[in-house]
């Protein structure tokens, strides 16, 4: 069986509120709000757990340190020997929860930053709280745990990837997630403002790939671009990743619903109700990874390079 | 049985007054250190030629003790900043941070991008002027420990090898065969220490970072110094050619890793030793290299936590 990751979004709360930000609720009222209490979420992970052999679990949210179980659903996972990471925006980091956090067993860390300039931070995440940022990334990197820093390209932070990869080489980060922006949730919003054209993201990936050779940080491609569209080989120090979304990766949203993909608000079932196995095996997951794939693709030898693309994202402007 | 625990009673407390005794003797710049290392000594063979049981437990105490980690005062870095000796080598490790890769090189370049950053020319400057600080550092008077020799050996090695990395490049490439990991990631390490200090100057001076988060970036760093440290004393005392895991060496290798693959080698040794058929070749003073590689590990790993903290004062550019 392929080795599954699964994102936990442990709330729906966050004391960011970033323009790029994907989370489904934002863009629908009708979204099932609220939170699982601990009782529920350890119910609904020994039901979960008994179907699906999980390689990694990531705590995200909105804000997952806003959970105040955090720690406790930790101790849980980890107690069900779970490898656990956590994708926080960092700004609640401290020397004292960061050890608590590594003691009860987090593993691996993704903080985002967008940023090094305090205009544009504050701007995109509507937050100024940048400094805090970069003090919890050097935390993490003195208790020695993975860190990977996640860079959403927009059209206003463009020009400031250059001095985030420095800086994530400078604090010894160990790798660097770099995000095109994809318009979901809050970002439909600001699509105009936010979107970059094909254009941009060559000159960012240009860059990228420069630095990373320069440095020798790995920089992930994480959100799919199809080979078609920009041509891999023209960066060989990328790592460009498929979509593995609806088939070994799958969110749990805030109320134990289960979902293929961060950005897809597509509602599969509740996994308090239904099992994994059921629900992982709907006609819509079919439907969802077929999206935008077509007969070319299967015959393109380049499939193996981007595995046909984002499933969500239309394709490239 | 009581008079076999006696002997070896006799024997370690002798060997650790003898021990104290040198310390006291290398050590004599330091008033304190030479009354300590003399009086120890003396007390420490009377007890033992007298056999006497009391001591056994501070007798194991003592040994485990032996390269223990030298307790500073506090304000061990404000006094050493008082010492022209050490200000002066500041100055000088500073000036090897200002200089920046050779333009035109680039890390695709078989010997680094920081070859012929300075020139031949300086290179002799440099290293002539690094041992005459040395050299100052190791005479610099005390009233107690502010610095001590393997710290100030570290240093130098250091320092050396920065400089040769700058003026001539890595040349393990040039060798007809492909370089054992522990000499790979030396040069790494100090390829990486060099290109991140010169990253942090620059995030510094573009106001990107401040003061706290730079000197914070720079503790992380330190693992460079670990690496080039275990690694050099490795690949310099035990064999050069030894890694046992040549062809699987993984990126993120760290100082530890190169720790097991030592210990393997010589686990490995100990086996083939006995074997009458084994064909593979070791040095026949490998044990002896080994113990002195093993304890030069075990002084380096006590002084890192210290040699930090300098480190961070050289790095502190105010």
């Amino acid at each position: 069986m392929t080795k599954q990751y699964l994102i936990y979004e442990v709330t729906p709360r966050c004391n960011y509120n970033c323009l790029y930000c994907y989370n489904v609720w934002k863009a629908d009222d009708k979204y099932p709000p609220g939170e699982l209490a601990i009782k529920e979420i350890k119910h609904l992970f020994n039901k979960v757990l008994v179907d699906i052999h999980l390689e990694w679990i990531i705590l995200s949210g909105g804000e997952p340190l806003l959970h105040k179980n955090i720690n406790e659903i930790i101790k849980f996972l980890k107690e069900k020997n779970q490898r656990i990471g956590i994708a926080t925006n960092g700004s609640l980091l401290k020397i004292d929860n960061v050890h608590k956090l590594i003691e009860d067993g987090i593993g691996y860390f993704e903080i985002s930053l967008n940023s090094t300039n305090v205009d544009n931070y504050k701007r995109l995440c509507r937050s100024d709280s940048l400094k805090k940022v970069k003090n919890a990334i050097l935390l993490v990197k003195k208790k020695k745990i993975p860190l990977t820093v996640s860079f959403t390209v927009t059209r206003i932070n463009l020009n400031d990837i250059e001095k985030v990869i420095d800086l994530c080489y400078a604090f010894s980060v160990d790798t660097i997630a770099l995000n095109r922006f994809v318009p979901g949730g809050e970002g439909i919003e600001n699509k105009e403002e936010l979107t970059i054209s094909k254009k941009d993201l060559e000159s960012v990936l240009k860059i990228a790939n420069e630095k990373s050779s320069k440095h020798k940080i790995p920089i992930n491609i994480t959100i799919p671009i199809e080979d078609c569209e920009i041509k891999h080989a023209q960066y060989p120090r990328l790592n460009f990743g498929t979509c593995g979304c609806g088939e070994s990766k799958w969110v749990i949203d805030p109320v134990g619903n289960l979902r293929t993909c961060e950005q897809n608000p597509e509602i599969l079932g509740n996994l308090l109700e239904k099992s994994f196995t059921e629900l992982s095996q709907m006609k819509s997951v079919k439907d969802f990874r077929n999206n935008n794939i077509n007969e070319k693709c299967h015959d393109c030898g380049y499939i193996k390079n981007c595995g046909g693309g984002c499933r969500f994202v239309d394709k490239l402007a | 049985m009581d008079k076999a625990l006696n002997t070896i009673i006799i024997a370690t407390a002798t060997v650790i007054a003898w021990v104290l005794f040198i310390i006291g003797i290398r050590k004599l710049k330091v008033k304190k250190y030479r009354k300590y290392g003399l009086f120890m000594s003396t007390i420490l063979i009377v007890l033992g030629l007298s056999g006497c049981d009391i001591i056994s437990d501070k007798i194991t105490s003592e040994n485990n003790n032996s390269i223990q980690n030298t307790e500073y005062l506090p304000d061990r870095i404000q006094k050493l900043n008082k010492q022209i000796e050490w200000t002066n080598f500041v100055t000088f490790w500073q000036k090897l941070d200002f200089i920046k890769p050779n333009e035109g090189k680039d890390e695709f370049d078989l010997f680094g991008e920081y070859y012929s950053a300075i020139t031949t020319e300086d290179r002799e400057n440099f290293l002539n002027k690094l041992a005459v600080l040395i050299e100052s550092l190791k005479n610099m008077e005390m009233d107690e420990i502010l610095i001590t020799d393997i710290e100030i050996d570290l240093l130098e090695n250091i320092c050396q090898t920065r400089i040769e990395y700058m003026s001539s490049g890595f040349t393990s490439l040039l060798m007809r065969m492909m370089p054992p990991t522990t000499i790979t990631d030396k040069e790494n390490s100090i390829m990486d220490l060099e290109r991140k200090i010169d990253t942090l100057i620059e995030l510094r001076t573009d106001g990107k970072i401040n003061e706290a988060e730079y000197q914070d970036a720079l503790g992380i760093i330190k693992e460079d110094i670990e690496m080039y440290s275990i690694t050099d004393t490795i690949s310099t005392n035990y064999i050069y050619y030894y890694s046992s895991n040549l062809y699987s060496a993984s990126a993120n290798r760290t100082s530890e890793d190169h720790i097991n693959e030592f210990e393997d080698h010589y686990a490995t040794y100990l086996l083939n030793k006995v074997d009458a058929n084994s064909n593979t070749y070791y040095p026949e003073d490998l044990d002896k290299k080994y113990l002195e590689t093993k304890k030069t590990i075990e002084e380096i790993k006590v002084a890192l936590p210290n040699l930090n903290e300098l480190v961070e004062d050289l790095t502190r550019y105010d």
